[in-house]
């Protein structure tokens, strides 16, 4: 079968996953920044500067999103990727989800 | 492969009513019937119902309604998942409602025991959160960190409201954590079945605590009602959701080695 491709929603998809990843890093940003200010290796100066650069970050990302028409699909990818992260840790630390895969398997 | 084949909506007790309302896209209805059990179905004379999802969701919606008016007129219904269709036998020539009533005849103790068990049920189901902020308003760490924020720079505000987020988040899910077991018991007194089940939908600003499906009598669902305003005055952060009745779809437990149109295993 020969694949279609809508060039416009080939855009608007591409720009949903990088706007989304940009998202991702910038939550493991943020992560790390808390982590270093709860371990007092931020001046208040450097807390400020680190703030200041991630409320612009906010702001431009929220100016793409909405200039792009993405803001609803940038939130169901990021959904989705959340889902399938908890659904991994899950499997990996809760032994009674092997039990579970086990069963499944054997049925 | 042999001519129709019949889309099946879900098995009801033998000499129930057949349901008046028209299926899915507006085919009629009728049933096949064996000695203990009929399946009520529709001559179907395309491939699984496959498309958009707005066509899906109504598709979804029809096939419901049709359990849902099974489960008011019989005794008891056992729902058949969506797109669930039976075919005829290539090599024996056995048309689909040859193939149907003879499933329905061999499994027709197994589905009418299963029927009978279900008979006066409905489900339930419950979602319990807690709103991550009013829970914990009144916590030390929580108040400390939002005196903090007074008068702070634009940029730090930003990293301390990050950190209020996190430490409220990580005190609501020790909570749920502990109140999960609590909550369950308390449900599942009210109840002759619970299922707990994964939501795909994560509460905003909220943690979740309990997601369960519940088998109850339907003429005692207000007990499991009571027992849930009374959670919610004890809680008042928990947001509750009590959804249904429903037919018992997540309770039919039956496999029933009936193949679809994909040749997949279909279940009730």
């Amino acid at each position: 079968m020969a694949l279609q491709v809508n060039e416009e929603s080939l855009k608007h998809g591409v720009l949903t996953l990088v706007v989304t990843l940009v998202e991702v890093i910038q939550e493991a940003l943020e992560t790390q920044a808390v982590r270093r200010m709860e371990g007092g290796d931020l001046t208040e100066e450097e807390q400020n500067r680190l703030g200041e650069a991630l409320l612009e970050l906010d702001e431009a990302m929220d100016q793409i999103k909405a200039d792009h028409g993405i803001t609803d699909s940038v939130m169901d990818l990021h959904r989705g990727l959340d889902d399938v992260v908890n659904e991994v840790v899950d499997k990996l630390i809760n032994p009674q989800r092997w039990a579970q895969e086990a069963q499944k398997e054997s049925t | 492969m042999s001519g129709a084949t019949l889309y099946v909506y879900a098995i009801i007790p033998g000499g129930s009513p057949a349901p008046t309302i028209t299926g899915i896209d507006g085919s009629p209805l009728h049933t096949v019937d064996a000695d203990l059990v009929s399946a009520v179905v529709h001559t179907h004379h395309s491939s699984p119902y496959e498309g958009p999802d707005d066509d899906v969701k109504r598709w979804v919606l029809e096939h419901s309604d049709v359990i849902d008016q099974c489960w008011n007129q019989a005794p008891s219904v056992l729902p058949v998942s969506f797109n669930v269709i039976a075919r005829g036998s290539e090599e024996s020539g056995a048309t689909a409602t040859d193939q149907l009533r003879r499933w329905l005849q061999d499994t027709g103790e197994e589905l009418m025991q299963r029927l009978n068990d279900l008979a006066g049920t409905s489900e339930l189901r419950v979602e319990i959160n807690l709103d991550t902020d009013h829970f914990s308003q009144n916590e030390p760490e929580v108040t400390a960190l939002k005196a903090d924020l007074e008068g702070k720079a634009p940029g730090v505000r930003r990293l301390l409201e990050k950190r209020l987020q996190k430490v409220q988040k990580q005190l609501t899910e020790t909570a749920a954590d502990r109140l999960y077991p609590e909550y369950r018991s308390r449900i599942a007194a009210q109840c002759q079945q619970l299922q707990d089940y994964a939501t795909t939908q994560r509460p905003e600003g909220a943690v979740s605590v309990l997601t369960a499906a519940c088998l109850v009598d339907s003429a005692h669902t207000s007990q499991l009602g009571a027992e849930l305003t009374q959670i919610q005055e004890e809680t008042p952060s928990a947001q509750i959701r009590f959804l249904g009745p429903w037919p018992p779809y997540s309770f039919v437990d039956i496999d029933a080695g009936l193949v679809t149109a994909q040749g997949q295993t279909g279940s009730v």
